[in-house]
């Protein structure tokens, strides 16, 4: 396999990427009348390129695309309506939890001065939960709160999405 | 049509404020507080160029469709935070384009699969049938070349893709992937360089 004169490939990548200047076209043109190796270059380039565009898409295909945007929306909505949903779920099993909780403890705390037998007090090693750091828990949960306020959350999404494959 | 709207031609609405005019940033804005309007003139103004970068990873036409949605979706949706300060003058554009060619490497990773399956049987078929015509062999050379560029390390085939299937310029495509011109070039020589080798090594297999 003959390669492209070194000093004339990279015309030859300039002109198929539109990139070349009149002057550029014209030392090339003169090149490639004497070059058989720079022609079969040039051929190979134009045909790799061709080969790896893509046909257009038909009329069908592009109306389609193109009447899209209202399902787009419908889309947005819907899942914007399930993170709100998700997020709702959240807050209430956190309320639930944090409920269950408080309600004992503020009935037990009615009879703090009595203080329990040594064989209660033993098994009754519970400690009042952090209501502020459960309900931060809550809210740090929930997705739509996490995106609309988090910076980081937002570049951690994007994160994601931005994977190589090699 | 709406008191004080006009029509600009088949599917295009001119919204009082001069919608049609007005920067992507500014219709961005428009929409984050809630005018549907402003997103259906994003749509209308990048559709095509998104369309155009999802089906190079797309295996069927509802699967570009869908990548392209995909696309706008995560773009607003991530743009909401992404605006602050830029308001109007947020590059929405670039910002989309960006998206749509890595939920297509998503994509792609994905559906990498399925899309053994048809190369297979078009293998197959080739193998068992007598000697191609013309158009067999080129759909074959298609193919090869095809999937050849969805092989090439990830900074060449993005600027390919933005280059030949979005139709960007070098100066857009820079801008789209952050990286300078020249560099953009440069990725698009080596690009064009392996599948023009592709291309003489498969000629010189069939001769």
């Amino acid at each position: 396999m003959n390669r492209p004169c070194p000093g004339f490939e990279p015309l030859l990548l300039d002109r198929a990427a539109g990139l070349l200047d009149p002057v550029g076209e014209a030392r090339l043109d003169r090149h490639l009348a004497a070059c058989p190796a720079c022609r079969a270059g040039a051929d190979a380039i134009a045909l790799a390129l061709s080969l790896a565009a893509l046909p257009p898409p038909s009329a069908a295909e592009r109306a389609a695309v193109g009447q899209g945007a209202r399902q787009a929306l419908h889309r947005l909505r819907a899942d914007g309506r399930r993170r709100r949903l998700a997020g709702g779920v959240l807050i209430a099993v956190a309320a639930s939890a944090a409920f269950a909780v408080a309600v004992p403890w503020v009935l037990l705390s009615r009879h703090a001065p009595v203080a329990p037998p040594a064989a209660v007090a033993g098994t009754t090693g519970w400690t009042l939960p952090d209501l502020d750091a459960a309900w931060a828990a809550a809210a740090a949960a929930d997705p739509e709160s996490s995106l609309e306020d988090d910076p980081e959350m937002l570049f951690a999404e994007l994160q994601e999405i931005d994977f190589d494959l090699e | 049509m709406a008191e004080g709207e006009s029509s600009a031609g088949p599917g295009l609405r001119v919204l009082p404020g001069g919608r049609a005019s007005g920067t992507d940033g500014g219709l961005l804005g428009d929409f984050l507080a809630g005018d549907d309007a402003a997103f259906e003139e994003l749509w209308r103004r990048h559709h095509a160029t998104v369309h155009a970068l999802t089906r190079r990873y797309a295996r069927t036409p509802e699967d570009a469709r869908d990548l392209t949605q995909r696309a706008f979706l995560r773009a607003v949706g991530a743009a909401r935070r992404a605006v602050g300060g830029a308001g109007a003058g947020f590059p929405f554009r670039p910002w989309l384009l960006r998206i749509a060619a890595n939920l297509g490497k998503n994509h792609l990773r994905d559906e990498a699969r399925w899309r053994r399956a048809p190369v297979q049987e078009i293998d197959q078929a080739a193998d068992g049938a007598a000697p191609a015509d013309e158009l067999l062999l080129r759909r074959e050379r298609e193919r090869r070349v095809r999937e050849a560029v969805l092989l090439l390390p990830r900074r060449q085939r993005e600027v390919l893709t933005l280059r030949i299937d979005a139709g960007l310029s070098f100066a857009e495509v820079a801008r789209t992937l952050g990286i300078e011109e020249g560099n953009a070039r440069v990725h698009f020589h080596h690009a064009a360089r392996r599948l023009a080798d592709l291309v003489r090594a498969t000629g010189e297999d069939e001769t």
